[in-house]
């Protein structure tokens, strides 16, 4: 079996942000949801200009800016909207709502990319969402 | 039973949020077809200030300090973008379904994590999830 070149890159992702669920667990012990969101986009800032040192240049596409700034726009709306329906809901359900954006995501990349997905990964994709829809709900429920 | 007014102040966010996290999740892969991850994280962190700012205006300024759980933030911030970092290097070659879901699988880490390090106690439940996840982790994998 080989293994694709983006699963190393993906597998790092998992676990620096599940890393970072912990951090934050830790953080909202003294700090607000909200104050935790803007520390949070204030040090990313940094991180992100400090970053572009190691770069060749920054580039600049106006189509590439505009979709690029809108995965931070999205991302952040994404977050105080959770933090919204967390207020007003019942965490269990606003738990499993959100955990379901992968299917939103799927939807898009079907509706505007050709991509393949092969019949084994269409089955891990399956399993992926069940089983993150089950931890969701374990969680809340936990909580 | 909530009444539908009460629902309606909550289903709607949550339903946002989903779609918002879906967006988050499918635009690196159009953003990445003209400019390298590097220069797509530094936009994406403008659009991320571009949202903060007027909830900074909305809270006036009141934001709380406190040493220990800024210091956290800053190191939770930094992992959380190697890993933004390393999620584009992934959308730049590999197909969007399968990499948004094994990346969406990243609170496994943190239920993990937290049984290691806070030591909470994992349910049956998450224990399920936890095996289910790492059976589908491999089969994404080739």
């Amino acid at each position: 079996m080989t293994i694709e070149a983006w699963f190393l890159p993906s597998m790092i992702a998992v676990l620096f942000w599940g890393t970072t669920g912990v951090l934050a667990k830790l953080s909202l012990r003294t700090l607000r949801p909200f104050d935790l969101i803007i520390f949070n986009v204030f040090f990313f800032f940094l991180f992100v200009i400090a970053a572009q040192f190691f770069s060749d240049g920054l580039e600049f596409d106006l189509r590439g800016v505009v979709l690029a700034a809108g995965i931070g726009v999205a991302g952040t709306c994404g977050q105080i909207l959770s933090l919204y329906a967390l207020r007003h809901g019942p965490l269990t359900m606003v738990s499993m709502i959100g955990a379901l954006y992968p299917i939103i995501a799927m939807g898009l990349s079907f509706l505007f990319l050709d991509e393949a997905v092969t019949v084994r990964q269409g089955a891990g994709i399956a399993l992926g969402v069940i089983s993150i829809l089950i931890l969701a709900r374990a969680d809340a429920k936990s909580a | 039973m909530q009444s539908q007014p009460e629902t309606k102040k909550w289903i709607i966010p949550a339903i946002g949020t989903m779609f918002a996290w879906g967006f988050w999740a499918f635009i690196p892969k159009l953003a990445l077809q003209s400019m390298q991850p590097i220069s797509v994280i530094f936009y994406e962190a403008v659009g991320s200030i571009l949202v903060i700012t007027p909830v900074i205006i909305y809270l006036r300024g009141k934001i709380r300090f406190e040493k220990r759980g800024v210091g956290l933030t800053f190191l939770s911030a930094t992992i959380y973008a190697a890993a933004a970092l390393a999620f584009l290097y992934a959308m730049k070659t590999g197909p969007v379904a399968v990499i948004v879901t094994l990346t969406a699988m990243y609170p496994f880490v943190t239920v993990v994590t937290a049984r290691l390090i806070l030591k909470e106690r994992m349910n049956r439940h998450q224990l399920i999830a936890v095996a289910l996840a790492l059976v589908s982790i491999y089969l994404m994998s080739g």
